[in-house]
């Protein structure tokens, strides 16, 4: 009966003790990961350190100062004054260059995009089919996107200049014109000039966002179109437009965002001249933040601009938060 | 595992070390780390061949660079001679265009310089940022013999003087006497005649020369080229000096004036976003008949942008030449002396500095090297002994045809919405009526006026003048 028990018994043992070498080594495997989770973690830590000072300290501290001094009245040295909402109660009611300003943000943002994101898709059309030159091409559009904002300005006033400019003589020797156009002398021909050069420096980037996309779709889904009997242009429409809407989403969203963001050009090209016609909504804050340059004629009012700076920030989160919305269906190429 | 933490310990100790370093060269290498009061060191360790004992260093910034090379060989002079003597040493920096940037930045950080050009007297003086001259006894000279010139918003600031105008800036019209002779022109002296000169020049030339150019992408040529020019037609500025009021109505003749040159086609192409150098140079190469200048373009002619031909400057032209006034002139921007000087108990050694930096013998230098016009006028050209100077230097040195004009409140107010400038900007551009623009102008600053008297910021009678229309009058 022992015997029979001890060997009834066995098999439980044994149960029993695979259960605790299990445990034992279970244990000892999560005291290992436990170990090596904790090291991994200090590495993290340690590595984000780096990266986390400086988000504290270039966009969490400025954001705080930028909220804090839109309340007051305070041009950098003489003793603040806190007038609670008076800055917003100003940009709201008693300002209409700021407006002025962001409605010609919108234009050229709007302009701009209508031309540049049909041209930039066309062309990554063309340059990812495998003709002669296609790399030179993809190159050369490029190349304005990395150069210097400042040169590429400069460059542009001087085509563009009234007194012996290229641009003016080339449409005189055509009889285009009969007598020099003065571009930036007024609104309609410094705003054409501005989206023109904002474009030709955007656009080979986008191109390259887009040839990205192209270059995932496969090339099976075009060979069962064109058996089934589409031609290119049905496939443009029903293969390629749908298969790069996600990066048509984010070239849009940046294209808009990057237009609205849009300073350095407009300073160097034309400084808001005629008049502040051509002042975006970032260089009219620039320039109460700022005393720029010999040509400033505001005086710097650290309080107000601060205050334009936070409504301009909520206005770009709308705008965001609205496209997204809009454009939620590009995100996925199933939808 | 040992890797890793090893990897980020190294990845922790670069950072550090980065960070440590970035810090430490900062600390090393800011212009004004040496900070107010941490000036005084040893001889020896200056380079100062005095006898042992103390040499204090005293740090003075601006942005002249027009004049820089006379004002370093001054203050050389002044480094081997007085300053040996009495243990200063004058350490003289010169910024470009973004001094009044880094000015600001220093002056507010308290790591501004000893003494400094500044544009905002006012402002600095009531924060406590500059010290008042009239408590220090080294001082009490100066601010005697430039009081005549001296007025409320210059360098007087609620009854306290914290700087003293030492020089002026002059201006007038430049005329390529070239291109006159090549027109049988004379040189203008009516707005009419300006006109009739500018629509020969253009037309003759077949557009390959103009008329006129006024550089409106210069900052100041509302200034020098509107406001001032118009005031020797009508007798003061937009802000009068007599009733203490506003009135951008009495430039009403002279926007029109302009229009009629704009319309006729005889400004210069451009010149709605031209700069003051892109004129200069336009001008240097034969492109235009008249220009606007500065005293300091007779240098600039000769080096920067020279000029093959003859050119002579003359008073703007005016409305009516039977009954013109003398052209106002503002004094430049003054030096003022940090208020940590005093409270580092070294205000007698800038003093003695601040004695050579108004001295005759300076403005007699810097007169002769034609770079800047001593406030003091025939006091100190009369102790000239330069020979062939150049006849447009003399022309603008002649303060007969100039008035010192006394100080606007402009920079007191706080005025909402577009300045002068801008509203210039726009009627010149066709962008407002002039009518409504002026007119707009005169409400808006009226009432920042009003406010600012209300205020108690403003003391309206440091800005009338009685005797603007005797100091105006033309005696030539």
């Amino acid at each position: 009966m022992g015997e029979v028990e001890l060997k009834s018994a066995l098999p439980d043992m044994h149960i029993y003790l695979e259960v605790l070498f299990k445990e034992v080594l279970m244990s000892r495997i999560l005291k290992r990961n436990n170990k090596l989770h904790t090291g991994n973690k200090i590495q993290e830590i340690l590595m984000i350190t780096p990266m986390t000072i400086g988000f504290l300290m270039f966009s969490v501290y400025p954001i705080i100062w930028v909220l804090r001094w839109s309340f007051f009245k305070y041009n950098g040295y003489s003793e603040p004054v806190f007038i609670g909402l008076d800055n917003f109660v100003r940009v709201f009611a008693r300002d209409p260059a700021y407006w002025g300003s962001l409605k010609n943000t919108f234009l050229i943002a709007g302009l701009k995009m209508l031309v540049e994101i049909p041209l930039s898709l066309l062309l990554a059309v063309f340059l990812n089919n495998r003709i002669k030159g296609s790399s030179f091409f993809r190159v050369v559009f490029f190349l304005p996107s990395v150069f210097s904002i400042a040169v590429v300005g400069l460059i542009f006033s001087i085509l563009f200049s009234a007194y012996n400019g290229i641009i003016n003589a080339a449409l005189r020797e055509l009889g285009f014109i009969s007598r020099n156009i003065s571009w930036f002398s007024d609104k309609g021909h410094a705003m054409f000039v501005i989206i023109l050069v904002s474009l030709w420096t955007t656009f080979g980037l986008n191109m390259i966002y887009f040839l990205m996309g192209l270059q995932n779709i496969s090339q099976s889904l075009y060979e069962c179109s064109a058996i089934d009997g589409a031609n290119e242009i049905q496939q443009f429409f029903h293969i390629t437009v749908p298969m790069v809407a996600p990066i048509l989403q984010l070239v849009l969203m940046l294209s808009v965002l990057g237009t609205m963001k849009m300073t350095d050009l407009i300073l160097v090209l034309t400084n808001g001249a005629p008049g502040g016609s051509t002042e975006v909504v970032m260089t009219y804050i620039f320039k109460y933040f700022f005393s720029y340059g010999e040509s400033s004629s505001k005086e710097v009012q650290f309080g107000y601009a601060s205050a334009m700076a936070v409504i301009t920030a909520i206005i770009l989160g709308i705008v965001t938060l609205i496209y997204l919305k809009v454009s939620k269906k590009m995100r996925s190429i199933d939808e | 595992m040992r890797l890793t933490k090893s990897m980020g310990i190294l990845l922790l100790g670069i950072s550090m070390a980065a960070f440590l370093t970035a810090c430490k060269s900062t600390s090393g290498s800011t212009p004004g780390s040496s900070a107010v009061g941490n000036s005084t060191q040893r001889s020896g360790e200056t380079g100062v061949s005095a006898d042992p004992g103390e040499v204090t260093t005293v740090r003075m910034w601006s942005n002249d660079q027009h004049d820089q090379a006379v004002y370093d060989e001054k203050i050389k002079e002044f480094n081997e001679t007085i300053g040996k003597e009495k243990g200063i040493v004058v350490e003289y920096t010169v910024y470009g265009s973004d001094y009044y940037t880094t000015l600001d930045v220093a002056v507010t950080a308290g790591e501004g310089p000893d003494i400094f050009k500044s544009n905002k007297i006012g402002n600095y003086s009531k924060a406590g940022y500059i010290m008042p001259w009239d408590d220090v006894e080294g001082l009490k000279g100066l601010v005697e013999r430039f009081q005549q010139y001296n007025a409320p918003g210059y360098g007087i600031f609620g009854d306290k003087t914290y700087a003293i105008p030492f020089r002026v800036t002059t201006y007038g019209i430049a005329c390529n006497m070239d291109i006159f002779k090549e027109n049988g022109l004379t040189v203008p002296a009516t707005w009419d005649e300006m006109r009739e000169a500018a629509r020969v020049i253009t037309e003759s030339s077949n557009g390959s020369t103009y008329g006129y150019a006024l550089a409106m992408g210069y900052s100041s040529y509302d200034y020098f080229y509107v406001n001032l020019a118009n005031a020797a037609s009508v007798g003061d500025e937009y802000f009068n000096h007599a009733t203490g009021r506003y009135d951008y109505s009495s430039l009403r003749g002279f926007f029109g004036h302009l229009q009629e040159i704009i319309d006729d086609g005889s400004m210069f192409p451009g010149f709605e976003t031209m700069d003051g150098d892109t004129a200069r140079a336009q001008f240097s190469a034969g492109n235009i008949g008249m220009v606007g200048v500065l005293s300091s373009d007779v240098m600039t002619f000769k080096k920067q942008f020279p000029c093959n031909f003859d050119w002579e400057v003359i008073p703007y032209p005016v409305k009516n030449a039977e009954n013109r006034y003398k052209e106002p002139v503002g004094v430049s921007l003054s030096y003022v002396i940090n208020s940590g000087v005093k409270e580092k108990g070294y205000e007698d050694k800038v003093a003695e500095f601040m004695k050579f930096l108004y001295s005759d013998g300076l403005f007699v230098a810097t007169n002769e090297a034609q770079v800047d016009i001593s406030i003091l006028g025939d006091e100190i050209t009369s102790q000239s002994t330069a020979v062939d100077m150049d006849p447009n230097w003399l022309r603008f040195s002649d303060m007969d045809i100039y008035c010192i004009k006394y100080p606007n409140p402009d920079g007191e107010l706080s005025v909402e919405g577009d300045g002068f400038h801008d509203v210039y900007n726009k009627i010149l551009t066709g962008m407002v009526d002039v009518d409504n623009g002026l007119e707009d102008l005169t409400v808006r600053y009226n009432e920042a006026l009003d406010q600012a008297i209300s205020s108690g910021k403003v003391n309206i009678k440091d800005y009338i003048d009685p005797d603007i229309t005797a100091k105006m009058k033309w005696v030539k």
